[in-house]
């Protein structure tokens, strides 16, 4: 899908953790009723975000490796978008929204600074 | 001046097998016939991993795949599918008029089989943890629970088979049921008390979730006693039953006090407005009941689209 990259627990650290900027990750699967209902939303949000954030997808049923990973970091249903700072979990939106509650609830995340800030690890 | 609204001889609300069985027999009546199933169709069949009671389907199918051959079944006979939602109904005159994604379209006739959705709880906690360990749908979320806990709220058929779709995953399943007794199908209950994963408590009635970001455990009264415990666990699925998908015609059809379109079989109290599937269904939920429906609506409406351009 354009604008998004699709990524695995194996280059996890690469394109979420070590991300200079701050990560929205769809995690999602096919069997999932709603991720396809969202997926013609899913496809607009690079074009409503511009360079806001980086975009991953991320397929829960890909592998059990994959899956185990997503359970770890609490997802607990499809679809997740959750925004990550420096690989750290700042919010996350369950669910089914329209594109507008869906940019409007991920700029309001992005736009808290302070815990992007908080959530990077220090050097 | 040409037309520009469309019209159909018969318009389906729903895609689950109760409007795409009504689809291919008015497609196959060749009636100007379309569907609107909405952006995934099938209804609550396709939330289902396994179906062994479809009759021919010996071997058992999953939801999804039967929805495919119902879909193509009733495309086969020229229906259109439509995946937008039907936004609003006029049945105060004839051809009654549907919104659908924004486009105004006309119909001489109208089935309804949309279905029904999840009754819930009525609990602010549960609203709040919705998605973050409370959840409707084994099929869905299933595999995020491999290695949890989850209790199951309920006791019929449904809430026996999400607990043994869980079954697959999570490392144990309690089913917490109000009554003193499960109302699922013996054939069900069976499996789930031969399957060690998966424990009863019976009597017991949800007085809340608990856990701020995400579920962390349940209280339940014990109904006998008012003994209050609390449970720890890592997901709720509810399965307590359904309610009709009727808002759309409130103030146009009759209704009773649940929500469910008051009918003499598949007909409604307005002309050539019929209902089929869960949605009129109180008792059977079958997808083989909700296809005999459908059938019996589409024969109805095409008797009427013949009585009245007589």
């Amino acid at each position: 899908m354009k604008g998004w990259s699709d990524v695995h627990v194996d280059d996890w650290d690469k394109e979420v953790s070590n991300s200079e900027r701050p990560v929205v990750a769809e995690f999602w699967h096919q069997k999932c009723p709603m991720c396809q209902e969202m997926e013609p939303i899913v496809e607009r949000l690079p074009g409503k975000l511009g360079d806001k954030a980086k975009l991953v997808r991320f397929n829960v049923l890909a592998s059990r490796e994959d899956r185990v990973f997503a359970i770890n970091l609490g997802v607990r249903s499809t679809p997740t978008f959750m925004i990550l700072c420096g690989g750290r979990p700042i919010g996350s939106i369950v669910g089914g929204r329209d594109l507008e509650q869906l940019v409007q609830e991920i700029s309001s995340v992005l736009e808290n600074k302070d815990s992007c800030l908080a959530a990077t690890p220090l050097e | 001046m040409s037309r520009s609204i469309k019209l159909y001889d018969v318009l389906i609300i729903g895609g689950g097998p109760a409007g795409l069985t009504a689809g291919i027999y008015s497609g196959r009546a060749r009636l100007k016939t379309k569907v609107v199933a909405g952006p995934t169709p099938g209804g609550q069949i396709a939330l289902t991993y396994r179906v062994d009671n479809y009759p021919g389907f010996y071997e058992p199918a999953t939801g999804p795949e039967l929805v495919e051959k119902l879909i193509k079944h009733a495309t086969g006979f020229g229906v259109e599918l439509d995946k937008r939602e039907a936004e609003s109904v006029d049945l105060s005159s004839r051809p009654y008029k549907i919104t659908i994604g924004g486009e105004l379209v006309e119909t001489k006739t109208l089935i309804i089989a949309s279905g029904s959705k999840n009754r819930k709880l009525g609990l602010e906690s549960e609203k709040r943890l919705t998605g973050r360990g409370v959840f409707v749908c084994a099929t869905c979320d299933a595999a995020l629970y491999e290695g949890l806990r989850v209790v199951v709220v309920g006791g019929g058929d449904s809430a026996i088979q999400e607990a043994l779709d869980l079954s697959r995953f999570a490392s144990d399943i309690i089913v917490v049921h109000r009554g003193g007794k499960l109302t699922a199908c013996p054939c069900i209950q069976a499996r789930a008390r031969e399957e060690p994963k998966i424990s009863f408590m019976l009597n017991m009635v949800v007085k809340e979730i608990l856990g701020e970001k995400s579920v962390e455990s349940i209280k339940l009264m014990d109904e006998k006693s008012g003994e209050e415990k609390i449970v720890k666990t890592d997901g709720v699925l509810i399965a307590i039953g359904w309610d009709p998908n009727t808002d759309l015609y409130e103030g146009q059809l009759k209704l009773d006090k649940n929500g469910y379109i008051i009918s003499d079989g598949v007909k409604t109290d307005k002309p050539g407005v019929f209902v089929a599937g869960d949605v009129d269904d109180k008792v059977y939920r079958q997808v083989v009941t909700a296809c005999g429906s459908g059938c019996k609506a589409a024969l109805e409406a095409e008797w009427f689209i013949a009585r009245d351009s007589q």
